[in-house]
């Protein structure tokens, strides 16, 4: 059995597939999104092209983009499942006149599948992934629902076992109280919203007080991204918007929810980070790569396997300096960074994958 | 997404495409699922282009699918198989039933179609992919003693099946 893995590589080569079918793989993929997201793919093209046309128009330190603002008032209600609702309901309510609710099936196997009322699914793969603590009571995601006419945004998670109930306040002032549905062993919340009805917040209790505040991020299609909760008495950061790369532009968003960066234009989905301290690479797309810098980096250089360089020039976004450069793929496996101070000694260094 | 996403997502599905069939077929053993599934993962990619493009290792996210769509898709099978007496044999790509020798690739294939889907998916991805038992232990959702303990059961299988067809030809 030595030779096992040559047996299967040579077994395995004589499999000849027929061409990728790219085309079909994408329409699935966008009917998979367009769940998630937006219910139709009309809405998806319309969140498209306000994108589009919002993007170039950011400059440094640019007011966030805000989704139009409700004009009028839709009554929103969330309740907690009852002794005879079904397994595995999660919560429920009224957009309108409109009923929701939401649903999880096994959320510790493999069949993970959240399910409701004009949310078609949202898989979670290998069993539900979202691991709530102290620092993160409510692991927040979400996904599209509603109908063309009118979308909604469900958002859902699950529940660190300290808390005991959750106040989602909306802007236009309505206030959603959440209580924990037990599935399963773990504890879910969920809450849905019309699209354009942005949340303020949600604050999370146990039972003795506030344990923790979560502002999300807010793209313009109103979908919200939570990230960060903060500490009671905690100041909020400021809501910063800012461009940085040499050779690219990535976006970056700073607000009380943290970080998330836009890696193009026309992109509408904001990527979550966790930034640690110093100079490392916080990521890569196929043809980007971006980092953060400490304060006293002037300048990086990317150094290719060939030995031909690029140079990165860090700008700061609020208190956090960023860089990036492009680099295909194919580049960046064998690719090495080094960070200089303002006097060209090199402060720190590492490897790009 | 943009055009350039768009773009981005067709060379990486373009070149990645042969290699994820390979994988499911090793793990399905019908080349009709294994495209199916490979095409499943592809379309999942495509969902979440930017994260996933983001993570800096799309193609860890995609063999990830593939193993859990894998996953699913034998349990789902498991229900509609215990209504008949026998296992029809899988289709796809195969050699004349005479071969035998564990060195010819057909026999070979034959031989993992006969192990149980948890069984084949540990060698697959210990033998073939070059995972480490941990690493196969995190893509399949179980042990690392589990891993160790299907891969032994799952390598005496494939030396009984080579014995054994080797002695029914003498």
């Amino acid at each position: 059995m030595s030779d096992l893995h040559e047996e299967l590589n040579t077994a395995l080569a004589a499999v000849q597939p027929g061409a990728a079918p790219v085309d079909a793989a994408m329409l699935t993929g966008r009917k998979i999104r367009n769940r998630r997201r937006a219910g139709l793919l009309a809405g998806v093209v319309a969140v498209v092209a306000a994108v589009a046309v919002g993007v170039p128009a950011l400059t440094r330190q640019e007011a966030l983009p805000q989704p139009h603002p409700v004009t009028d008032h839709v009554r929103v209600t969330v309740n907690p499942p009852g002794p005879h609702s079904p397994a595995g309901l999660i919560a429920s309510g009224l957009i309108g006149t409109q009923p929701w609710n939401l649903s999880v099936e096994s959320p510790t196997s493999d069949n993970c599948v959240f399910t409701g009322t004009g949310l078609s699914f949202y898989a979670c793969q290998d069993g539900y992934s979202g691991q709530p603590s102290v620092a993160d009571p409510i692991t927040f995601e979400g996904a599209g629902g509603g109908t063309a006419v009118n979308p909604t945004f469900v958002s859902f998670g699950a529940v660190w076992k300290g808390v005991v109930s959750a106040r989602v306040e909306l802007s236009d002032g309505t206030v959603l109280t959440l209580h924990p549905a037990e599935v399963d062993g773990l504890r879910f919340v969920a809450f849905d919203i019309p699209a354009q009805l942005p949340v303020d917040s949600v604050i999370a209790y146990s039972d003795t007080g506030e344990i923790a505040t979560a502002i999300p991020f807010t793209a313009p299609t109103g979908f919200p991204t939570f990230s960060a909760w903060l500490r009671p008495g905690q100041a909020r950061p400021p809501r910063l918007t800012g461009t940085f790369g040499s050779g690219t532009v990535v976006t970056a968003y700073l607000g009380p929810w943290g970080t998330c960066l836009k890696l193009a234009v026309g992109e509408y989905d904001c990527l979550p980070l966790t930034i640690e301290p110093g100079t490392s690479v916080m990521g890569a797309s196929p043809t980007v790569v971006f980092g953060s810098a400490a304060e006293s980096v002037s300048y990086l250089t990317i150094t290719r396997k060939n030995g031909s360089t690029l140079r990165a020039e860090p700008t700061a976004v609020g208190p956090q300096k960023f860089w990036a450069v492009p680099l295909s793929q194919s580049e960046q496996a064998d690719a090495r960074w080094t960070a200089y101070d303002d006097a060209g000694k090199a402060v720190a260094s590492g490897s790009v994958s | 997404m943009s055009a350039e996403s768009d773009e981005q997502f067709r060379e990486f599905m373009r070149g990645r495409w042969p290699a994820m069939v390979r994988l499911a077929y090793g793990l399905t053993g019908d080349l009709g699922h294994a495209e199916d599934v490979a095409q499943a993962a592809f379309a999942r990619a495509y969902a979440s282009w930017a994260r996933v493009a983001g993570t800096g290792d799309p193609d860890a996210y995609v063999r990830r699918i593939v193993i859990n769509e894998n996953n699913n898709r034998f349990r789902r099978r498991r229900v509609k198989e215990s209504l008949v007496d026998a296992v029809p044999e899988p289709s796809g790509p195969r050699a004349a039933d005479t071969a035998v020798a564990l060195g010819d690739s057909e026999a070979l294939m034959r031989a993992l179609r006969r192990l149980g889907p948890r069984q084949r998916a540990v060698v697959v991805l210990r033998f073939w992919m070059d995972m480490s038992e941990a690493e196969t232990a995190a893509a399949l959702h179980c042990s690392v003693g589990t891993v160790k303990s299907q891969a032994s059961r799952a390598l005496a299988a494939l030396r009984g099946s080579a014995e054994l067809m080797e002695g029914e030809l003498q």
